[in-house]
């Protein structure tokens, strides 16, 4: 038995493992053998075993540099650092189909190991879907995309790792990205199968909020850091905003943000149970669409995945799964509605429908701008392109909407908020967001829109610092100190103090929006070496090129001296343009100094001769503060998703 | 009570203040005469996936920013810029379309929606309130 | 070498997925639905209480979310009993199918 051979078998063991777990789980609940859900559930637990050792074999091959492997022939080379095995399994077709297997045996086997005894009834429906959805992935991989398909001849040396792929970012932005859309299952599962059972209860919500929190934070940081990826390492000078693929990774990111704020209503008060399916209904195919045009190839980006016809499969998929819950919900939906109503436009509840509606709205206007170019073909004849600006005028507002919201949102009370209450909560607030638009309408010379952006950011910041003052001031009087207070205030209300905790990284990710987008300067710059340019506040000086041959690349090295307008010296750095004749293919690495207030940022564009060169330089204020939010949003996350030890018996 | 609305009041000050050194700040650059960029960010590569010539290092995407600048110096306006691109490529050039033709749906049809569907929202609230005083 | 790895893969899969039918596991308690959402309602409650000792509740706002609170678990309270009687009778008489078989 070869490596291979031993891979291949252990996914036939899945899927019959799959199979046996669909069907032990529908006829133990017809014939009420508790036997029978036990043994199917400990099959679906099995899944991870043969899986992981699965993806071991592949693994072990890379490591062997076992070329008789298509698939490790396609992704690796005898010459690729051994580090870059981890990236090299899962960047094409075959590897991210394993490993999304993977993910999704480990969620399902942490779903339903943690999962309460409320769950009880819908359990067996549960694990039915869990692998269902895993039994869909192994026999595509089975039949159509097998990691493990061998050559008669063994071939002395692979393809290589893609360049662009070699890089830390690598290893994080597409794993967490593919691993935030498949766990989504998760809670769609536990919501299916309590509506499976019949009865739609109010239980189990702190279960489901618990799983698409961690679902919902692994594909906000996935996100987040394929921005910084395409940031510090893909030398455009961009974040990837509005990138396509990126779009489809950030539509059911959306709707699972909005699932998260509603699922709230619904534990406190009960309602919001019918947005609450939709929604989640709504992420999973989200993310079914997300996975067609990542291996459909019918949109065009910077990125698009290994494109192949298998997009197909995964498109009918999705249809598929469009139609099973629209269908679910229509037969259900008399059970799911909520017994009580909205109270008045000035509650919580207002503000978290508003939530909703706006991050919804949002979704629906990415998505179309996604799909417009196909149907402009189809209907006008005309192509077009929908790019960054079509998003940036039609979400723009929307988003600051949704900021709004967010600001005022926890202010209202639940029910319904009293005058009093209302202004002793937003009035300063609301008054900084008008003294920061007057000032900023005097010293700003942007446009209306980006003073605006920033006074909403002010409101908003304003509103959370004031509960915490008000609420740290409140616990002082017991006599402990401010400190003190304050730590106890975030540790007695864990779940909306790291929500406030979340929503600051939010605001962070904003500011460096607003000032890569609207205080951006950028410029096209010829320079030799020994001279030297001025922009902005810096001085760049040439140092030196140097040019450096690789057996699998060449390299050209530009060399910075960068200066304040004193003359001081703040930093020295280079950028590379570097080509890889055996995917035809160039990277360029910009050179940054960055600090809080803005990044100086250097694109070496084309190298003349050894004297003399291309520069794009451009000065991106506040991105900084961008990637702050990450590290922020994974505190608010964590302190959210800390338990209580005293609530459940 | 005096003490919070002190307090509060010294938040009131600090923030402002912030406000102001964020402004001048970034402000400082008020020569963003951006244009070039500006108008390269409306250009697509034609040679790239979903690219930019304003990101794109090609060869094609330098010319076409050649020819833009060109353009620029003898003193053409964006209109008359963006439309001798659209005159000679296409509409899929430009990198977002345009209002007019077919292409407005594209622009319309989103905030007819939403408008829409706020105002729908907003009825069946204002209906369910109602019903549950009487 | 690694057909030892499969059939020990295969024997662990085969073992597991076998040894509820060998084992039979408790039974489950038919009060649970009714302890668990009075766990909830009491975790619903202590979350208000501490929303109060905060400040962001005053007393009015804190006393009408806690008869929101009682009337929601009231009301699930009276769908679970209704759900109940109609199991029960299904229960007895795959109970009684079962000590057929044992008997």
């Amino acid at each position: 038995m070869t490596i291979s051979s031993l891979g291949f078998t252990l996914l036939i063991l899945t899927m019959n493992l799959c199979l046996y777990s669909i069907l032990g789980s529908l006829i133990g609940i017809k014939i009420s053998s508790k036997a029978l859900l036990r043994s199917a559930k400990n099959a679906s637990y099995c899944n991870l075993i043969t899986l992981a050792f699965s993806v071991s074999c592949l693994v072990y091959a890379f490591v062997t540099r076992d070329f008789s492997i298509k698939y490790v022939f396609n992704h690796s080379s005898l010459s690729m650092n051994p580090i870059y095995t981890w990236v090299a399994m899962y960047a094409g077709n075959e590897g991210s189909l394993l490993y999304i297997s993977l993910v999704i045996s480990i969620s399902s086997f942490l779903t339903l190991f943690f999962i309460p005894s409320e769950l009880n009834e819908a359990e067996p429906y549960i694990i039915s879907i869990l692998s269902g959805f895993l039994l869909f992935f192994v026999t595509v991989m089975i039949f159509l995309a097998n990691p493990f398909d061998t050559f008669q001849n063994i071939p002395q040396d692979g393809r290589g790792i893609n360049p662009l792929l070699a890089h830390p970012g690598m290893f994080s932005h597409p794993p967490l990205l593919m691993a935030g859309l498949a766990t989504i299952v998760a809670p769609f599962s536990l919501i299916l199968g309590m509506i499976f059972t019949g009865k739609f209860r109010n239980d189990g919500l702190d279960y489901i909020r618990t799983t698409s929190l961690i679902v919902w934070s692994i594909l906000g940081i996935g996100l987040l850091l394929g921005s910084w990826w395409a940031y510090t390492i893909l030398g455009w000078g961009g974040y990837w905003a509005w990138d396509p693929i990126e779009n489809v990774g950030l539509m059911p990111w959306l709707i699972m943000t909005a699932f998260i704020h509603s699922i709230i209503v619904q534990r406190r008060r009960g309602m919001f149970r019918a947005w609450n399916v939709i929604l989640i209904f709504l992420a999973f195919v989200l993310a079914q669409f997300g996975m067609f045009i990542n291996r459909g190839g019918p949109v065009v980006s910077v990125h698009s995945f290994a494109a192949s016809t298998l997009g197909y499969i995964f498109l009918g998929f999705m249809l598929f799964s469009a139609l099973f819950c629209l269908i679910i919900f229509i037969l259900n939906s008399h059970k799911i509605k909520s017994d009580n109503n909205v109270k008045s436009f000035l509650s919580r509840e207002s503000a978290f429908l508003m939530n909703n509606f706006f991050l919804v709205a949002i979704t629906f206007v990415t998505l179309w701008g996604l799909i417009f170019p196909l149907i402009s073909e189809l209907f006008a004849n005309e192509t077009v392109t929908v790019g960054a600006p079509y998003y940036n005028s039609v979400n723009g507002p929307v988003l600051l909407a949704l900021l709004f919201v967010m600001g005022v949102g926890p202010n209202l009370s639940w029910r319904n908020t009293s005058k009093e209450n209302l202004i002793s909560n937003l009035l300063i607030p609301i008054s900084l967001l008008f003294i920061s638009f007057i000032l900023l309408l005097f010293f700003s010379a942007r446009p209306i829109i980006s003073s605006l952006s920033i006074s909403v950011i002010v409101l908003v910041l304003s509103t959370i610092l004031i509960e915490w003052i008000r609420g740290s001031y409140k616990l002082t009087k017991t006599g402990t100190s401010w400190y003190i207070s304050f730590i106890k205030l975030i540790i007695n209300n864990r779940k909306k103090y790291g929500g406030y905790i979340v929503h600051i990284s939010i605001l962070l990710v904003a500011i460096g929006v607003i000032g890569i987008n609207f205080y951006q300067i950028k410029v096209d710059k010829v320079l030799s070496v020994g001279e030297e340019i001025k922009i902005g506040n810096y001085k760049i000086e040439l140092i030196e090129i140097n040019e450096n041959e690789y057996n699998d690349r060449r390299e050209k090295i530009a060399t910075f001296l960068i200066k304040d307008s004193e003359n001081k010296t703040i930093n020295t750095m280079t950028g590379n343009n570097t080509f890889y004749p055996s995917f035809n293919m160039a990277s360029i690495r910009a050179a940054i100094n960055s600090n809080p207030i803005e990044d100086l940022y250097i694109i070496p564009s084309d190298f003349i001769n050894e004297s003399k060169m291309k520069l794009i330089v451009s000065i991106n204020p506040l991105v900084w503060w961008m990637w702050i939010g990450g590290p922020v949003f994974v505190l608010g996350t964590l302190i959210s998703l800390w338990p209580y030890k005293n609530r459940k018996g | 009570m005096s003490n919070i609305k002190s307090d509060l009041l010294k938040i009131l000050i600090l923030s402002s203040i912030f406000l102001v050194v964020l402004i001048s700040c970034i402000s400082n650059n008020v020569d963003n005469n951006n244009r070039e960029y500006n108008l390269y960010s409306q250009i697509m590569c034609p040679v790239c996936d979903g690219q930019t010539i304003a990101e794109s290092q090609a060869s094609i995407s330098n010319d076409m920013k050649k020819m833009i600048k060109t353009q620029i110096s003898e003193g053409k306006t964006d209109d008359q810029i963006l439309y001798y691109f659209k005159e000679r490529y296409g509409q899929e050039i430009i990198s977002s379309p345009s209002y007019s033709g077919f292409n407005i749906t594209v622009w319309i049809a989103p905030i007819l929606i939403i408008i829409g569907s706020l105002l729908l929202l907003i009825y069946s609230l204002r209906k369910n309130m109602n019903k549950g005083k009487s | 070498m690694l057909y030892l790895i499969i059939i020990l893969i295969l024997l662990t899969c085969i073992t597991y997925v076998t040894y509820p039918f060998i084992y039979q596991s408790k039974h489950i308690d038919p009060l649970l639905y009714k302890r668990n959402i009075k766990i909830r309602k009491r975790g619903l409650i202590s979350e208000l209480n501490n929303e109060l000792e905060s400040g962001i509740l005053s007393n009015d706002l804190y006393n009408q979310l806690k008869d929101d609170v009682d009337e929601m678990i009231n009301s699930e309270l009276k769908n679970l009993n209704k759900e109940i009687k109609i199991i029960d009778p299904i229960e007895k008489l795959i109970q009684s199918k079962k000590n057929e078989k044992n008997n």
